[in-house]
């Protein structure tokens, strides 16, 4: 009672935080309880998040929340990432990332002087969300939520539900926590954006806003990229990026504030794109709002692999309102300035490095806006009343060809050309090297065997970008050590894009069916299956286990370790499965388990009741089923039997019993009985007939004696070429952003300004600019 | 003029775009249909669906296929023939989603996804006593 009644208490202080702030604007006494209003919000918050994860490493399953996602078999990071595996917990966690940093955004604001404009938008966003909290509380308990089957009042059931054994990897601990500190980080350039309209200051938001935007975009980009990492790592997801809703939904807040970062560098320098840079950052801000929507309220349920169950109407709505508030503010403050907005002419020189940056951001937006229509067409074809359709993972790809080749060539020209003009010669100069990189690495694309047009046009312009980064990033290091982050992060998306297209033309699967020692040839590789062996064994709510393959060539050798893991979330009816990768710098050696057998050298009959077969292996003798017997149940194992009856021309016959123990659905384990020392006879399987239990069939297998029966485990083998460029593209990507956002904060200043007053911006241009300001609206 | 030649150039490069994107929407947009649909049809589908708990779903790991009969909401069955192995959360799935196309009256679907009551919000809603 207490922990929910705190989540609505801090949600009414946010929300009047939030107001307090908006008249501090007019009325400077108010400054001071929101301030403090803040510092309790804030603090409140973050000791709803401690109760929460307190509450799960203490196993209090009486909450609904905890009993549905943890259960006493996790190990302590699982248990810890169990927190936020759910709706509830993930709102949550990002609460408490929007309270924490807000603590930072505050003293920011502060000494930029538009503490109650920043905050009062913040704040509105942090109540946005805890109302969200408040209609998915995180500590209902059971009682609550299972009203109707007359649970009593503080029963504590004595175990969770666990959770999902997809979910039961070392990425959860890492990748949704930095995806939520993205998107909190995405609120403040917002924040600051709508204050600057607010406040009339349309030059000097901007300068407040680039480190926070380098900071947003590092860290989503690693968000995502972690993201990218766990699907490969874990099957049935689709290696490491599927266009799948949910994973469109980060990108395209990510793309939107990449290119605002880029369009606001023009802005500085130029003082023009004064309407792109405001429309750019809300609409990154709108996209977090929308992906929430998209992924949280049911409408994908379709389409995605990884969408949430439909959470309920008031939700739903709850969701929709928030995004069309979000949308509503950011439209009004856009409308009543609009005219104001557009004040300055915006120069911008053919041979230019802002004209490069306003294009490349034009692909990076256009690019936003293709995936958002892809991953929204569904939902909006169906509002129209049109037939329900999807959208395959091909519409993105063939898309981003031209736009990703178009991206790329303004990545490298960008950088070579100069602020205003550039000379003919010089740039002649500038791109021969680059050029000559490009006919050599296409080339050499050509030679490893990339034969499609498309892609080795992409990867063209992919060299032209490297080769400019990677001159400039070796020839300049030290004179301009600012520049860097530029020049990593666009080299790393030239990397990037040279590994898609390697891993795109490159990489092949084969399937193949591995019988148990002995090697099976995969054109240079030699693929034997050992053996396997039961991990965490400790748990007695799974039985795991970890096959060993070696694959060996000519010179090197490797041991991969696939995974089936079955688990008591889905009764053990089916295991999930985890592939095993072996990290090689070229291409990894990946292997993805499909199915295990077990071959014997037994032949088969089937046989109803009443049934008279005749062996397989010996045609005289002939088998008659008697009857099925049940049981008896040991533990978990269930021991299934068939009677029957041996004849031969001998008017002597047999009565065997055949028991077979059945470990879960799929597996069984037969009892081989001997007969007459010439064959072994079992019951293999049942299949049943769910209408008439009576007319289920029996496998009976018959073998010779001592016969020895083998594993076949069958997998999906394949080589990942280029697959370590993407990580290491990434990689750069997201340092060289954060650089480059680190950069970024010597704009700001370092000591509290009294509040209100506005410190004299620091560069000429924005000076001007600002004392053009009109007043009226 | 060479203003106007660049608002001409830009225009035609951003319209040919846009032709491109819609070219491409068309031609990768999958519809949801009936299994009768499918069948009258023969073009790339989508299905949605229940698989029929009776008849049980089989792994041929020789020819790297799955086998299970799909029912629509309108009660129509359909053998459906997947490359690969039944997915994860396959027994858990409350709906089925096949995309691919009827062959012979079979499904021959390429990609199957399972609808769950939630992946991430676990199995039966009931806490036992």
């Amino acid at each position: 009672m207490v922990a929910q009644f705190l989540v609505h208490l801090v949600w009414a202080l946010a929300v009047a935080t939030s107001v307090g702030y908006v008249l501090a604007r007019c009325r400077r006494e108010y400054i001071v309880p929101a301030r403090l209003g803040y510092t309790v919000v804030g603090i409140g918050v973050s000791v709803i998040w401690l109760v929460l994860l307190i509450s799960t490493l203490l196993h209090e399953f009486r909450y609904t929340y905890v009993w549905s996602h943890s259960s006493r078999q996790l190990p302590l990071h699982l248990l810890i990432a169990s927190s936020y595996a759910g709706q509830e917990g993930s709102l949550l966690l990002w609460s408490f990332w929007l309270a924490l940093v807000g603590f930072a955004v505050r003293a920011f604001a502060r000494r930029w002087g538009w503490e109650a404009e920043v905050m009062s938008v913040y704040t509105g966003v942090l109540a946005g969300m805890l109302l969200l909290l408040v209609a998915k509380n995180p500590f209902t308990f059971v009682w609550e939520t299972y009203a109707g089957q007359g649970i009593a009042e503080g029963f504590q059931p004595h175990d969770g539900r666990g959770l999902n054994p997809l979910l039961h990897n070392y990425w959860i601990v890492f990748h949704p926590p930095v995806l939520f500190l993205g998107f909190t980080l995405v609120t403040v350039p917002f924040a600051l954006a709508i204050a600057g309209l607010w406040r009339r200051e349309y030059q000097r938001w901007v300068i407040a806003a680039l480190p926070w935007l380098g900071g947003a975009a590092a860290v989503l980009g690693l968000g995502i990229l972690l993201g990218g990492l766990w699907a490969y790592e874990t099957l049935g997801w689709g290696g490491f990026w599927a266009w799948d809703p949910v994973e469109n939904s980060s990108l395209v807040p990510w793309l939107f504030t990449v290119a605002v970062l880029h369009t606001v560098l023009i802005q500085r320098r130029t003082g023009g794109v004064v309407r792109t840079n405001v429309v750019l950052t809300v609409l990154a801000f709108l996209a977090v709002l929308y992906s929430t929507f998209l992924t949280r309220s049911g409408v994908l349920g379709d389409t995605s692999v990884h969408s949430f169950v439909d959470p309920g109407f008031f939700a739903y709505a709850l969701l929709l309102g928030l995004m069309v508030a979000g949308a509503g503010v950011s439209a009004f403050f856009l409308f009543t300035r609009w005219k104001e907005l557009g004040m300055q002419a915006l120069v911008l020189p053919p041979n230019s490095r802002e004209l490069m940056l306003a294009l490349g951001a034009l692909g990076l937006a256009v690019s936003a806006v293709v995936v958002l229509v892809g991953t929204s067409y569904p939902i909006v074809a169906e509002l129209l009343g049109r037939p329900k359709v999807a959208i395959e993972q091909r519409f993105y790809n063939v898309l981003h060809i031209p736009i990703g080749a178009w991206i790329l060539l303004l990545n490298g020209l960008s950088l070579l050309l100069q602020w205003r003009a550039t000379p003919g010669r010089l740039f002649g100069r500038r791109l021969l090297l680059p050029l000559g990189v490009a006919v050599v690495g296409t080339g050499s694309l050509w030679a490893v065997g990339v034969r499609d047009v498309a892609l080795l046009a992409l990867g063209s312009t992919a060299w032209v970008a490297l080769g400019i980064n990677g001159r400039l990033l070796i020839e300049h290091v030290r004179r301009n050590p600012r520049m860097l982050g530029a020049w990593s992060a666009h080299a790393g998306v030239a990397l990037l894009v040279l590994g898609v297209v390697t891993l795109a033309s490159l990489s092949w699967t084969v399937h193949v069916r591995l019988p148990q020692g002995e090697p099976v040839q995969v054109g240079v590789y030699r693929l034997t299956y050992e053996g396997r062996e039961q991990i965490e064994r400790q748990y007695t709510d799974r039985e795991k286990w970890r096959y060993r393959v070696r694959v060996e060539t000519g010179h090197s050798r490797a041991e991969l370790f696939p995974v089936l893991f079955w688990s008591d979330y889905n009764r053990r009816q089916a295991a999930f499965l985890e592939p095993g990768i072996a990290w090689r710098v070229a291409a990894d050696l990946y292997m993805a388990p499909k199915a295990v057998e077990t071959e014997g050298a037994a032949a088969e009959l089937v046989l109803r009741r009443g049934e008279i077969g005749r062996l397989p292996t010996d045609s005289t003798v002939q088998v008659r089923l008697l009857r099925f017997e049940m049981g008896p149940v040991q533990g978990d194992t269930l021991t299934l039997a068939v009677w029957i009856e041996l004849s031969s021309n001998a008017p002597r016959s047999d009565t065997l019993r055949l028991p077979m123990r059945m470990l879960d659905l799929e597996r069984t384990q037969p009892e081989w009985i001997p007969v007459r020392d010439l064959f072994e006879i079992g019951l293999l399987r049942i299949l049943p007939e769910r209408q008439d239990i009576a007319r289920s069939q029996a496998v009976i297998g018959v073998r010779p004696r001592g016969a020895r029966e083998r594993e076949v485990f069958t997998v999906e083998f394949s080589l990942k070429p280029g697959i370590n460029l993407v990580w290491l593209g990434g990689m750069l990507v997201v340092v060289g952003l954060l650089w480059s956002g680190a950069q970024r904060l010597r704009g700001i200043p370092g000591r509290k300004l009294r509040d209100g007053q506005s410190k004299r911006p620091q560069e000429a241009v924005v000076t001007v600019m600002d004392s053009k300001r009109v007043s009226g609206v | 003029m060479r203003i106007r030649a660049r608002y001409w150039f830009g225009g035609a490069a951003l319209l040919g775009f846009i032709a491109l994107g819609i070219s491409a929407l068309e031609q990768t947009t999958v519809r949801y249909v009936s299994i009768a649909e499918a069948v009258r049809v023969g073009q790339r589908v989508q299905v949605k669906g229940t698989w029929v708990r009776d008849m049980t779903p089989t792994y041929d790991s020789r020819m790297n296929t799955f086998r299970f009969v799909l029912q629509d909401d309108r009660g129509d069955r359909i053998a459906v023939v997947y490359v690969g192995t039944k997915p994860n959360n396959f027994e858990l799935a409350e709906s089925i989603v096949v995309r691919g196309k009827v062959v012979g009256g079979e499904f021959h679907a390429n990609d199957i996804l399972t609808k769950c009551p939630s992946k991430y919000e676990g199995g039966s809603p009931l806490p036992q006593e």
